[in-house]
């Protein structure tokens, strides 16, 4: 047996391929890129998909046609597709294991619970306490889908995507799919559901009863005056931080056991639930007339910390010492960004912006600050459909919505149809890398990824002017002014267009051919590159200065610099 | 099973490669038969924002990855700021190995902020022991990130219980870069006095 060190992404996509996975689906972005990307290494038959929605779908077809299926969610991807979910739990889908990460200090996503919205569609959920637990969880998984016919919910944390560990590692199971399985409904809709519904009530009663003595949950019987409910990666948090505590470490926390939580509340003088973002469990044992203590001993929700831990149970305790103020270093825009640019146009034409989430949304922050508001990946045209609504003439030619590519795929196309029956400008922000923010380039979807279908690119273009965009251009953002005065344009034109501001992500540069160099004696140190917030960009007091090694001679700063100062220097 | 721990902290900017540093002081714990765990927080690093690692090693269980505040033996400061954000982090008797270098934040390079004053003063005031990695002095010619990451890794070889050998075969499986800078760090800490070079006594895991 081999062990090595292993994110909790990678333990879940290894785990994936012992337990004889025969496709694993997700959307592309953060912690499902990193599953998708794992789970290729690893020789599994991998797919991408335009949405969460999309990919439960997927896996919905391949578990009627007898496959284990790991689908791989990015945070708050199952609240947005949880209608897929649901019908994949009507539907009775087996060997089905989705995976997703829930991130409570709302780090990169909205530090939603999906237990809740696995709750809602009836689904069962496991949740793993480390990297070595990830792995044999999808195993747990696939057979209780199997057993109990439902798709199964393995719930990661970001801190425990983003943590590693010891992972043993077994030969891998090589089971051909078990067939085609469709049952007639037999029914008309309604009846369906209804049939559904209760099907899935019985279920969970079964899951309940199984919950009892499964040794996925387990009982840690210590000293009588402490005892506490967990799960996930807060289980070793609290066994460090109580250590005399008694535990009753949940694996499988929907369903909720009460029947074994009342029997550890009897054996115990105090009853704690530690868990995070919400008090989901505590709120179940509430209702089953549970009496104990949760939320309120540590904060009223997000994500607990070891200190939040030590304050809450050992008051007396040293307090731990405080930081030091040291100035913010939030993320930025790698240099040669289309994005900086496409950002840059829009700012110099004063417009308010909409933007997508992931990179883009970078740009709100100063010194390039060109970003009004970015609510939801995929949300940018709607919300700048309604925002223009209600202002009318107000904002009317000074309003864009900007999306990704992959975002334009995921949820914004419909929006992108229903805008285009009246005035307004959308840009198309087309990198070449759906997925945004934490993908990497590791694994890439149909938007325009190496791994696309066949490899095949969708055509922006004639995607728009097929759902009703009677205008359609393309600009390269980094010729700044040809990008500003087709904004223009189209902002000032009587009919709604589509700017496809297409660029390769600056990760895709792997061929630096030039970089940028500063002519001191033309330098009158105006700032005006410093404001297009470039990594590569600083003021040493008497001139500019490019930082040789992470410039990738995009050519941006040479365009804004009016002594023109800054050169583009070929490398061969 | 001892529950003697050891907590490193490596802090830095993204592109900076802490958290592959931290990654393979774990792969080489776990090469020398130790238990080893890392917690990151990797997406905004991969944009330039702040990097941080946090390993633990020890011979028997590791209940959890995560140190609790003022409880890491050795902080591996990549750089200057990143350094000053993590300190408290770290014991008051502890060790910090901090590169003589700060790299600017966006406000910073925009000119809306300064930088904070005397940063290696202020880390002396919060540990006991503070030591300045000079940079330019180990790689008289500039090189890449992953030569300056490994001569940490170097600092790490000096301090931790692991053996050399496990040591020379992690850096060399990702690359002659991460060996060269191994073998200046480790060549540099070991120049260091001796009341620096003291070992770390770990803590309970």
């Amino acid at each position: 047996m081999q062990r090595k060190l292993r994110y909790g992404t990678a333990a879940i996509a290894q785990g994936a391929v012992e337990s004889g996975v025969h496709l694993a689906v997700a959307c592309p972005g953060e912690v499902a890129s990193a599953v998708l990307a794992a789970a290729e290494r690893g020789g599994l038959c991998c797919a991408s998909a335009p949405s969460e929605k999309a990919a439960l779908e997927m896996a919905l077809g391949a578990s009627i046609g007898g496959a284990r299926v790991l689908v791989a969610v990015r945070s708050g991807g199952l609240e947005s597709s949880a209608g897929a979910l649901a019908a994949a739990a009507a539907a009775g889908a087996t060997g089905l294991a989705v995976v997703l990460c829930d991130d409570p200090a709302a780090r990169h996503a909205p530090a939603l619970d999906s237990r809740a919205a696995a709750r809602a569609a009836m689904v069962p959920v496991l949740e793993p306490a480390d990297p070595h637990e990830c792995r044999v969880m999808v195993g747990s998984a696939l057979e209780l889908s199997e057993r109990f016919e439902t798709p199964v919910v393995v719930r990661l944390t970001a801190r425990l995507a983003d943590s590693a560990g010891p992972v043993d590692s077994e030969p891998a199971v090589h089971t051909p799919p078990r067939g085609w399985r469709w049952r007639p409904p037999g029914e008309v809709p309604a009846g369906q559901r209804r049939a559904a519904r209760a099907a899935a009530q019985e279920r969970l009663a079964q899951l309940a009863g199984f919950a009892w003595d499964t040794p996925l949950n387990r009982m840690e019987l210590r000293s009588p005056d402490i005892g506490v409910v967990t799960s996930g990666l807060l289980y070793g948090m609290v066994r460090e931080a109580l250590p005399e505590a008694s535990v009753l470490k949940l694996g499988l926390v929907h369903p909720v056991p009460t029947g074994l939580v009342r029997a550890f509340g009897e054996r115990v003088r105090r009853l704690f639930v530690i868990e995070e973002p919400e008090p989901f469990l505590e709120q179940e044992l509430r209702a089953a007339a549970i009496a104990c203590e949760g939320r309120d001993r540590l904060t009223r929700a997000g994500e607990v910390t070891p200190a939040m831990l030590r304050r809450a149970f050992h008051p007396s305790a040293p307090r731990h010492r405080q930081a030091a103020a040291v100035p913010e270093r939030p993320p930025e825009l790698c240099p040669g960004c289309p994005h900086r640019a496409t950002f840059s146009a829009l700012k110099r034409l004063h417009v308010t912006a909409t933007s997508d989430q992931g990179c883009a949304a970078l740009a709100a922050l100063p010194p390039l600050s060109a970003v009004d508001r970015s609510p939801a990946l995929g949300a940018s045209v709607a919300v700048a459909w309604g925002l223009e609504t209600v202002l009318g003439d107000r904002i009317a030619g000074r309003s864009v919505a900007v999306v990704g590519e992959g975002a334009l795929l995921h949820s914004a196309a419909g929006a992108l149809a229903h805008a285009a029956q009246r005035p307004g400008t959308v840009v198309v922000a087309d990198n070449r890398l759906p997925g945004g923010e934490g993908s990497g380039g590791e694994w890439q979807g149909p938007g325009g990824g190496v791994h696309a279908p066949g490899g095949r690119r969708v055509d922006l273009r004639s995607l728009a002017l097929s759902l009703g965009v009677p205008r359609v251009r393309e600009v390269d953002p980094l010729d700044l002014q040809g990008t500003i005065e087709a904004l223009r344009a189209e902002l000032a034109a009587p009919q709604f267009s589509v700017v496809i501001a297409r660029s390769p992500c600056a990760r895709l540069w792997t061929d630096r051919r030039a970089r940028a160099r500063v002519e001191p004696s033309r330098c009158n140190r105006c700032g005006a590159c410093l404001r297009l917030g470039c990594p590569a960009l600083s003021d040493t007091g008497e001139t500019m200065a490019v930082d040789a090694g992470s410039c990738v001679g995009c050519g941006l700063c040479g365009q804004v610099c009016r002594p023109g100062a800054i050169e583009r220097e070929e490398l061969r | 099973m001892s529950e003697r721990a050891y907590g490193i902290l490596l802090a830095g900017v993204g592109g900076q490669e802490a958290e592959l540093a931290g990654e393979l002081i774990a792969r080489a714990a776990i090469e020398a038969g130790l238990e080893a765990t890392l917690s990151t927080e990797r997406p905004p690093s991969r944009h330039g924002g702040s990097a941080v690692c946090r390993v633990r090693i020890a011979r028997g269980e590791i209940r959890t990855p995560f140190i609790s505040p003022g409880e890491a033996d050795l902080l591996l400061g990549l750089e200057g700021l990143e350094s000053l954000r993590r300190i408290h982090e770290v014991r008051a008797d502890g060790l910090a190995v901090v590169a003589d270098r700060i790299v600017p934040t966006p406000r910073m390079r925009a000119g809306l902020e300064e930088p904070p004053a005397d940063i290696p003063g202020r880390l002396r005031q919060a540990v006991a022991r503070v030591v300045l990695l000079p940079l330019e002095a180990i790689f008289p010619v500039p090189r890449e990130p992953a030569a300056l990451a490994g001569a940490f890794l170097g600092v790490a070889a000096c301090l931790l219980p692991i053996p050399a050998a496990a040591w020379d075969a992690t850096a060399a499986r990702e690359g002659i870069a991460w060996l060269e800078g191994l073998a200046l760090g480790r060549r540099f800490f070991e120049a260091q006095p001796e009341d620096v070079r003291c070992p770390l006594a770990p803590r309970a895991a």
